[in-house]
Formats: C-alpha cells, sequence, structure tokens
C-alpha cells in the first residue's frame, strides 16, 4: 500500500527544516561539523516524531543504519588520514613538491593539475571521500592556503561521482530503476553529456579561486582540452561501456598533462603575483632542506593505491570474488503512522570490505610504512620530535570528523524513513510546472547528494522519485536520470561529509563552514547551467521516453 | 577530560549503538534496543555539551555566558 504522507506546504517547510537548521548552523553560526551535525540530527528527530508520526523503533533503526552508512565513509577517514600521517611523518610531501617544481614552476596550472586532473583522476578508482583527503596535503605543501586546499579538490572531484569509482553510482540507479536497455543506454550517455558542465565549471572555479578572471584567462586553454577530454571522451564511451568510460577518460586526461608541461605557458612562473588562494610556502621545510626521498618514493603511496585499486576492481573476476566477502547487520521493517514502510534488511547494506576503498588505502599505508622505516625516512634527524605520533595524531584528527560523518548520515537516514525526503521531492514536484521541471530536476540531485554526501545514495534516494515525476509529467525518462544523476554529482562539492573528509588532513577541523561557502558559488553555478542543459535535452529528446 | 577523549567517547558510544539497536529490534527486546538509542543520544550530544563546556572563558555560569559559548563562533580564519 502507498503510504499517505501529506504533502502540503507545511510538511515540506518541516521536511526542509533539518536542512536549513544544517545550513544555518554551519554557515551562518560557524559551528563545526561534529556539532552542526548533531543540532541537525535532533532536528530531524524532532520533525519526524512530533511532524511525520515516527515511532521510536523507527528513530531508532534509522539511526543505527545512518551509523552503519557512516562505517563505510569512516573506513575511508581513518586509513586515508592514517596514509597521510605516515607520509607527512616521513617528509613525502615535501619530497613531492620539490619533485613536481621540477616539471613546472608554474602555481595555477599546478594547483588546476591537483585540484582538478589528478582528483578526478583518484575519483576515477577510489571514490568515497578518499581523493579530497588524499588531495589536500598536496596543495598544502604547493602553497595553497588549507580553506582552498579542502575547496578546490571538493569542486574538482565532483563532477566524477557518476560515473567514478567504476560507475558505481550509475550501477545503483539502475538497481533501483527499471529501465529497458536503450533507455539506459541513452541516460547513461544523457548524463554524461550533462556531467560536461560541471566537470569545465570546476576547472573555471579552481582558476578563479586561485586569481579570478585573470587565471581563467591564462589556464583557458588548459581547462579547456581536459575539459573536452574529461567530459567528451566519457560521453562517447557511456555508449559502450559506462562502468570504464570515467576511468578511460580521466586517464587519458592525467596522462595529457606531461606534454601540457612542455608548453612554456604553463611549464614557467606565472607573469603575475600570487593570488590569495596561496601563502608562503613553509621555507624551513621545503627550501632550506633537501628531500630526504625522490619523487617515487614520495609517490609510492599514491603508485600502490593505484595498482591495488586497478588490480581488485578492473578484472571481474576478482572483483566478484572479493566482493562476496561481506558483512552486515539486519534490522527489522519499520514504519511510520504514514505507512512510511521501510522493509526489513537480512543483512542491510552489506559491506564488501575486501573491495572497499578503505581497504586500498589500508594496503597502501603498511608497504608505504615500512618502506620508509626500512630507508630510514622515519628517523629524520630535522623530524625526530615528529616520530612516534602517528597513531596520537590520526585519533585527534578522525575523531571529530568520524563524529561529523555519523551526525550527517544518521541525520539522512531519519530523513528518509520519516517520509522528510519524499515529500521534499513530491512536493517539488508538485509545485513546478512539467514544462519547467527538467531544469529543476538537477537541484533534487543536489539537495539528495547534500543529505546524504554520496552521489550513489541520492539517486537511490531520488531517481525512482524522478522516473515517476518524469512518466506523470510526459518528460523523457533518460533526460530527467540523466539531470537527478548529474545534479547528485555536483552536490559532492557541498556535502558537509565530504568537506569533513578534507579538513581533517588541512588541519582545519571546525572551518567546515568556510570552505562551504567557498565551494557553493560553483555548487549554484553548476546546478542553473546543468539545469539549462536538461531543459535543453527534454526539448531536442521530446516527451515520453 | 580532554576535548578528544570526550569525542572518543562519544564517538565509541555511538559504534556500540549500532549493534544493540540491531540486536535488540531483531530479538524483538525494548531494554536492548533501548539502551542503544539511549548510547546513541549520548554520542551525539556530546559535541554540543564539549561546546558549552569547552575552555573556561565565563568567570559565572550565566545563561548569557552559554549563549555567548553557543553562538559565538570560536573558530579562527585560516
Amino acid at each position: 500500500m502507498d503510504n499517505t504522507l501529506p504533502i502540503d506546504l507545511l510538511h515540506i517547510l518541516l521536511a526542509l527544516l533539518p536542512i536549513a537548521t544544517l545550513l544555518v548552523f554551519l554557515l551562518i553560526l560557524e559551528w563545526s561539523a561534529p556539532e552542526a551535525g548533531a543540532v541537525g540530527l535532533f532536528v530531524a528527530a524532532g520533525v519526524g516524531v512530533l511532524g511525520f508520526r515516527m515511532p521510536l523503533p523507527t528513530v531508532a533503526v534509522a539511526s543505527a543504519k545512518g551509523v552503519w552508512d557512516a562505517v563505510f565513509i569512516l573506513y575511508v577517514v581513518w586509513t586515508a588520514l592514517l596514509l597521510y600521517q605516515i607520509a607527512a611523518k616521513a617528509g613525502a610531501f615535501d619530497a613531492l613538491r620539490q619533485g613536481i617544481m621540477r616539471f613546472s614552476r608554474n602555481e595555477l596550472f599546478l594547483v588546476l593539475v591537483f585540484g582538478w586532473v589528478f582528483v578526478s583522476f583518484l575519483q576515477g578508482i577510489t571514490g568515497f571521500g578518499t581523493p579530497v583527503a588524499m588531495v589536500v596535503p598536496l596543495l598544502i605543501v604547493l602553497g595553497v592556503r588549507p580553506q582552498f586546499a579542502v575547496a578546490a579538490p571538493l569542486v574538482g572531484h565532483a563532477w566524477g561521482n557518476m560515473f567514478g569509482t567504476l560507475a558505481v553510482a550509475w550501477l545503483a540507479t539502475l538497481q533501483v530503476v527499471s529501465l529497458d536497455a536503450n533507455i539506459a543506454t541513452d541516460t547513461a550517455f544523457q548524463t554524461a553529456l550533462l556531467l560536461i558542465l560541471p566537470n569545465f565549471f570546476a576547472g573555471i572555479s579552481v582558476a578563479t579561486m586561485h586569481s579570478g578572471w585573470r587565471g581563467v584567462r591564462y589556464a583557458l586553454p588548459l581547462i579547456l582540452i581536459i575539459s573536452l577530454v574529461h567530459g567528451g571522451v566519457q560521453a562517447v564511451l557511456t555508449l559502450w561501456n559506462p562502468v570504464l568510460a570515467n576511468f578511460i577518460a580521466v586517464t587519458i586526461g592525467f596522462i595529457l598533462l606531461y606534454p601540457l608541461t612542455r608548453w612554456p605557458r604553463y611549464r614557467d612562473p606565472l607573469p603575475y603575483e600570487a593570488s590569495h588562494m596561496m601563502q608562503e610556502p613553509n621555507s624551513d621545510t621545503i627550501d632550506e632542506l633537501p628531500a630526504r626521498m625522490g619523487l617515487f618514493a614520495a609517490l609510492l603511496p599514491y603508485i600502490i593505491l593505484m595498482i591495488v585499486a586497478i588490480v581488485v576492481l578492473v578484472p571481474e573476476p576478482v572483483s566478484n570474488l572479493l566482493g562476496q566477502v561481506r558483512v552486515g547487520l539486519p534490522f527489522p521493517e519499520v514504519s511510520t503512522g504514514y505507512n512510511v514502510i521501510c522493509p526489513a534488511a537480512e543483512p542491510y547494506a552489506p559491506f564488501a570490505i575486501l573491495t572497499h576503498p578503505g581497504s586500498f588505502l589500508l594496503l597502501a599505508a603498511i608497504p608505504t610504512w615500512l618502506f620508509y622505516r626500512a630507508r630510514g625516512y622515519t628517523a629524520s634527524p630535522h623530524h625526530a620530535d615528529e616520530q612516534g605520533n602517528i597513531l596520537d595524531d590520526l585519533v585527534r584528527d578522525a575523531v571529530p570528523s568520524s563524529l561529523a560523518v555519523i551526525a550527517f548520515l544518521i541525520l539522512s537516514k531519519l530523513m528518509d524513513h520519516s517520509g522528510q525526503t519524499d515529500v521534499l521531492a513530491r512536493g517539488i514536484a508538485e509545485v513546478v510546472p512539467p514544462d519547467i521541471y527538467a531544469a529543476l530536476a538537477p537541484t533534487l540531485g543536489v539537495v539528495g547528494a547534500f543529505i546524504t554526501s554520496s552521489n550513489t545514495a541520492s539517486n537511490v534516494l531520488f531517481a525512482p522519485v524522478q522516473k515517476t515525476i518524469a512518466i506523470v509529467g510526459g518528460l523523457p525518462v533518460a533526460s530527467i536520470l540523466a539531470a537527478q544523476g548529474a545534479g547528485a554529482a555536483v552536490g559532492n562539492a557541498i556535502a558537509p561529509a565530504n568537506i569533513v573528509l578534507g579538513t581533517g588532513p588541512a588541519g582545519i577541523l571546525g572551518q567546515e563552514g568556510k570552505v562551504l561557502r567557498r565551494t557553493l558559488p560553483y555548487a549554484l553555478t553548476a546546478t542553473f547551467f546543468t539545469g539549462v542543459g536538461a531543459w535543453l535535452l527534454v526539448l531536442i529528446t521530446g516527451n515520453g521516453g | 577530560m580532554s576535548q578528544t577523549r570526550q569525542l572518543g567517547s562519544a564517538l565509541l558510544a555511538l559504534l556500540i549503538a549500532l549493534p544493540l539497536i540491531s540486536a535488540g529490534m531483531t530479538l524483538g527486546s525494548t531494554i536492548i534496543w533501548g539502551g542503544g538509542l539511549l548510547l546513541l543520544i549520548i554520542g551525539t550530544i556530546v559535541p554540543i555539551y564539549s561546546r558549552v563546556h569547552r575552555g573556561d572563558s565565563c568567570s559565572e555560569k550565566s545563561l548569557h555566558c552559554y549563549w555567548g559559548r553557543l553562538f559565538k563562533s570560536k573558530n579562527a580564519d585560516s
């Protein structure tokens, strides 16, 4: 039986309250993420119990499922921070900076390389926030201010969430909406077409963060070349194999960087003054001390990470075999007074531990630590006072991030299990006329990703609703689902749990609201143009697809 | 208790709550899942408690003092 949720102004406003609370506490009151997340989840629970007839057992199950969902991300948070601590203590980031400067001394080029191209490359194979956590320290050693060092990769990687991590978000979409083969191909292709826009604006945004329009003008050839490769190659390849489309596109983009470093425009220093995005490099560790290791040793964690991810995920028999090892907890069916039913799960969202990026990071961390230790990098006299604190520093950074991630994911599950997300989605659909719905369809994807911090979860939540709206409104299903997927990708740039993944390694825990302010302009611009693109797609492809 | 210890305890409470709620709901034991829910509430409220009680810049424990701690950002710019 369908639920009996009231789709009226009061309930739409009530459903908006947890999100509004989160934004107010993060952006205006500047509370840290764990604090703002806790307030948001209590509001979501209060709204659920008082306004959506959510009984306590449903609150308990939703909250526990939120904690379980968070464990997926926490496995990445802890292992990424562990790898970061190992590399930082051994001086790998100083060595990396010195090594990279041999190829290019153009800081705008390097910021774009790491904040957009390299983070997209990592998104192609890892995901779950790993790319952001891994790139933030690299940008900081290049001299990027911490807030920008978090904001740039958040913006830079967002577009890759839909088909990155071997298209996990796309595959999840196919699981929740049944599409025949032709519409599935159309949907993948149109999604990839729309993603060209957020990808292009990611390059523009990172260049703008660096030096405004002057930076955009200077970086424009690079941005056009890379976005054509990222977006164009991905779009064409979705017609053949959506699972590998992003991975191949970002790999080509990454390889193209080498010839670009031969171009004096991007090899030599910028012809104008440093921007407010940059700070003075830490001269006592970078310029005065020679690096303790070479570029290869410094890149070792990344090389191991890529090899492990490719070996585990690309050959289907290997990923299928390892993917069979799953752990999960059972939850019974729960419901609300409005007949919102969440079926029993046995187990709920099982965790494929061997194919999880957290395991890749752990597998990269252990040999990296052994290698650095064997080569004596961890015993440098310059950093003697820093040795032995890896675990202490890991706990100090990871605990607040973990609490924030858990709070956001509990909030997300409370909204889902109480029917608040459903009311939000159906409310938007009822208010907006079908003619212009396509332009607003990405917004729903963005909201979903903001709440859940996941492209996949946003699609799982909203793709069925979007499909229903498309059919009822006589709109092409493929175009509306494409708008959902592209919007959900963009939403990753402003998702609080993703921001926390960067503020930890950047050493600016508690400043999540300030980072959000820096990524918000990108999200608004990319959402607007993705909406325009979706509206055009509907016009071109016609009705009732 | 340091802030890291407080937050660490909160994290532990949240992680313990997870199997308690799962087991309690599956076995139909209100006490077990209720205990899990209580731990979950404690775990999520600790960051707010920690914000109110961190440091001690207030000379008196007045409502005004707590209000100031709650709604004035302490985060320095980077």
